[in-house]
């Protein structure tokens, strides 16, 4: 359980933004399911891509080889490589949106954009900033475009449902 | 002063654990990453399971699973927390005992707002209709609280935090319609929410919301009267202009009405209320405005304004309560080893009272001004693995001037335990009802046998120079956890009080009439004047338990308990059927057992077994409690839920101890509500 605090530690703030933002990605990858054959290239293995050399990067470096469901999390930020692979499981949209939609739009996909406040029937979950604030949204329609599954709790937390 | 700093903030010691945890978010649930604010000057989650305070947070989930619809049916889940249903409308809520229609030992707090009503020391339940879905945590103290919150958080304080209007964009209705067994009355509640975003800064909601409640039924099955209706309205907007201020407006207006039922018998055995059914009336408004001001992680300044209005009509007495309340509050840390935080407030309370029938008071009208001020400090040692915090409310009030209520609090924190202990002197200040009241109660018959030659007229009245209730508590608590798959939390106190409010006798005095031989004087009746004093003292022990296990993903059983041993050293009055009206009643012991399980992704059940012990005072018997509730997802969007409360059949849970009302029971309940986001 957790109440707002008191103020400790130092962070620039878009740093704090960043890692606020990763460890949500985080918990939406809990929360959200691929079949198996999702993973039948490399089973141990669950690849997010977040194309470039964003801010985002950076923050999400510190979930890579962390374990869920068995499965351990490898960040690709190399954008060629995001092109040719047929692994990415999570699509990160930072500000290179469209680009990152072009890149890539495999089967089995969870995409996220993560850049404030932009409309997108592609993603299916998008942050939104309100201030202070960072809140998200889940679109249904992309995510069974995508062919991932995503659990009743985030849909409860989201503030909106497309 | 609480919302400038959450109850988990300043009781909360557990800094220093709470480090390892926050410094790596993916540790924390998704909920909480959603209640962290995203600035350079980002505040530090704090864990409530590091307080060192018998803490409980209710939080969205358990508002999710339980189903419930109103707030002190949602309390129930709260460890220790004493919670029954009085009649349709009335709600006793208290925690460590003193419980009944006026727990004058609860602050109750929505966002900051103090709802604790000080003409009658108490809360008026029916009308804290902040709806469930608007809820973001309820935090729940048991013990004192008035380092921070001031006089009349004694045995404990509720802050209901509603959500950030952020939260809230777009659209949700519910409605639930339902039918009590065996008396076939129906109820049902609506609530509608829209809000939506102010700019890239800002956001709004407004909201509606109304219910109607069914009575309570006699031992035929016979409803007493046709229960309440209540209807609310209102509004939240949250605006950050920049990384540095954050700005909240809220307010919300209530109606309600509803029936009430007394018998001939009252509370005195004398026949001073009228007998039958009558119609009662309520009305309150409120709206809230607070700044906050963050230069730094180490700096910040909140600065909250609110207006309170509430009235009302009940047995004839009108009554209103206005009050204007600012506070200012400040926290700093430096030298990474302290924190300190203070402030100062002020609260002006007018109030009203026309009486056209039985209960009076002295002064029709009043007008009591409280000033404040506090400071907490808290140090860190060993690595910020032990806290200590000491500090202490100062407050001037009309009734009786200066108080002062310090505690001491420190936590060790382990790496997978904490053990915490604290020492805290808080008070309970008259209301007005106890001090001007003015009651003619009527006369008891002539009964030689009781040893009553004659009539004795009786009238009560409010206590002229009342002392504050003054409680010294002890407390100790120790929690632990196993991973991901259970968690323990104990708690242990001693509260001893003194200067408990009582009705106390006054010197009798002799009627005389001309009557005797040659119009001499002749006693006709014995005057009885009886007034509220501080006459009494009390200890109480008790522990309190709470086990959580987390056996499966899909599976949570929570399981509670609590027992105290209370005791009135002074005896009250027995002989004119006086109660100690004041101090109400409490159970001896309570245990609940709650399963939450998802069958499936779009099925969750619930299924929740509680058994209250008899009460103390009032000989009620105690009762077992199970209900069951599953919810049903159609879409993303859309969700049924069937609750069936009180399976086991009907019970009754509190006496009226106020008004001569008939004890009534509360009847098995089934409803179905559907629920939809737009």
């Amino acid at each position: 359980m957790l109440l707002s605090g008191v103020g400790v530690k130092a962070h620039a703030g878009a740093d704090r933004e960043n890692e606020l933002k990763a460890a949500m990605i985080y918990n939406f990858v809990r929360f959200t399911h691929w079949p198996d054959t999702a993973f039948s290239g490399s089973p141990e293995e669950l690849v997010i891509c977040s194309p470039g050399e964003g801010p985002i990067n950076a923050a999400l470096g510190k979930i890579e080889g962390k374990r869920i469901r068995g499965k351990r999390i490898v960040l690709e930020k190399n954008p060629d490589a995001v092109l040719r692979s047929n692994e990415c499981r999570v699509l990160v949209a930072g500000q290179a949106l469209d680009e990152a939609f072009q890149l890539r739009r495999s089967e089995n996909i969870l995409i996220i954009s993560v850049r404030d406040n932009v409309e997108s029937d592609l993603a299916s979950i998008r942050m939104i900033r309100v201030g202070r604030q960072i809140r998200f949204a889940v679109n249904l329609a992309a995510a069974k475009a995508g062919g991932v599954e995503i659990s009743s709790k985030l849909i409860d937390l989201a503030v909106k449902v497309d | 002063m609480g919302h400038i700093v959450t109850i988990a903030m300043t009781l909360a010691a557990g800094l220093a654990a709470s480090q390892a945890h926050a410094d790596d978010l993916t540790k924390l649930s998704l909920e909480e990453l959603l209640s962290i604010e995203v600035t350079s000057v980002a505040k530090r989650p704090q864990l409530a399971d590091e307080a060192a305070a018998a803490l409980f947070v209710i939080t969205q989930e358990d508002i999710r699973k339980t189903g419930a619809k109103t707030i002190p049916e949602l309390l129930r889940v709260v460890p220790g927390l004493e919670v029954a249903s009085i009649d349709a409308n009335n709600t006793a809520v208290s925690a460590r005992g003193f419980n009944w229609r006026f727990s004058n030992k609860l602050l109750v707090l929505v966002d900051g707002r103090a709802v604790y009503q000080s003409l009658w020391s108490g809360v008026l339940w029916d009308q804290q209709l902040t709806p469930v879905e608007d809820i973001e945590r309820i935090e729940v103290v048991r013990g004192p609280g008035a380092t921070l919150y001031g006089a009349n958080a004694v045995n404990g304080v509720i802050n209901i935090v509603t959500k950030h209007a952020a939260d809230t964009i777009g659209g949700l209705a519910d409605l639930q319609g339902g039918v009590t067994t065996a008396a076939g009355q129906g109820f049902g509640r609506f609530f509608a929410r829209r809000g939506g975003r102010l700019g890239e800064r800002g956001a709004f909601r407004l909201y509606v919301t109304g219910n109607d409640t069914p009575s309570l039924v006699d031992a035929n099955a016979d409803p007493f009267n046709a229960g309440g209706r209540a209807l609310q309205t209102g509004f939240r907007t949250d605006w950050e202009p920049n990384d540095h201020d954050a700005f909240t407006l809220q307010g919300d207006y209530q109606t309600l009405d509803f029936e009430v039922t007394l018998t001939s018998t009252d509370l005195f055995n004398l026949t001073t209320f009228p007998e039958g059914t009558s119609e009662q009336e309520g009305e309150g408004f409120n709206v809230l405005g607070r700044w906050t001001r963050t230069w730094s992680r180490n700096n910040s300044l909140t600065v909250q304004t609110y207006y309170d209005r509430t009235m009302r009509l009940e047995f004839d007495v009108m009554t209103q309560e206005s009050t204007f309340d600012i506070d200012i509050s400040h926290y700093f840390s430096w030298d990474r080893q302290f924190e300190t935080i203070w402030g100062v407030g002020y609260r002006s309370v007018d109030d009203e009272a026309v009486s056209t029938g039985i209960v009076n008071f002295r002064e029709p009208a009043f007008s009591a001004d409280l000033f404040s001020a506090f400071v907490q400090q808290d140090a860190f040692f060993f690595g910020k693995r032990l806290r200590l915090s000491a500090g202490s409310k100062f407050e001037h009030n009309d009734f009786t001037g200066f108080e002062v209520q310090p505690s001491f609090r420190g936590i060790w924190v382990g790496d997978d335990w904490s053990l915490w202990a604290a020492v805290s002197r808080a008070v309970r200040t008259p209301s007005r009802f106890e001090t001007s009241l003015a009651v003619d109660l009527g006369a008891l018959d002539p009964d030689p046998a009781a040893g009553r030659p004659l009539p004795v007229e009786l009238s009560l009245s409010g206590g002229f120079d009342l002392e504050a209730e003054d409680l010294l508590a002890f407390e100790v608590g120790f929690r632990k956890s196993w991973g991901g798959w259970g968690a323990l939390d104990l708690t242990g106190y001693s509260h001893r009080y003194d200067d408990l409010f009582e009705i106390a006798g006054d010197a009798p005095e002799l009627r005389l009439a001309p009557i005797g031989p040659g119009g001499a004087p002749a006693p006709v009746a014995l005057f009885q004047p009886l007034l509220i004093a501080n006459a009494g003292r009390a200890e109480i022990h008790g522990v309190e338990a709470a086990l959580q296990l987390h056996p499966a993903d899909d599976w949570t059983v929570k399981i509670s308990a609590d027992v105290k041993d209370i005791r009135f050293p002074s005896p009250g009055i027995g002989d004119t059927g006086l109660t100690r009206l004041f101090q109400g009643d409490t159970p001896q012991y309570q245990f609940s057992i709650r399963s939450d399980f998802d069958a499936a992704s779009n099925l969750t059940t619930t299924l929740w077994l509680r058994r209250v012990g008899a009460l103390i005072q009032s000989e009620t018997e105690g009762y077992t409690d199970l209900d069951f509730r599953a919810g049903y997802r159609l879409s993303p969007r859309a969700e049924i839920t069937l609750l069936t409360e009180n399976l086991l059949g009907r019970r009754r849970e509190f006496p009226s101890e106020l008004y001569p009302a008939p004890f009534g029971f509360v009847e098995r309940k089934i409803s179905v509500s559907a629920s939809v986001r737009f």
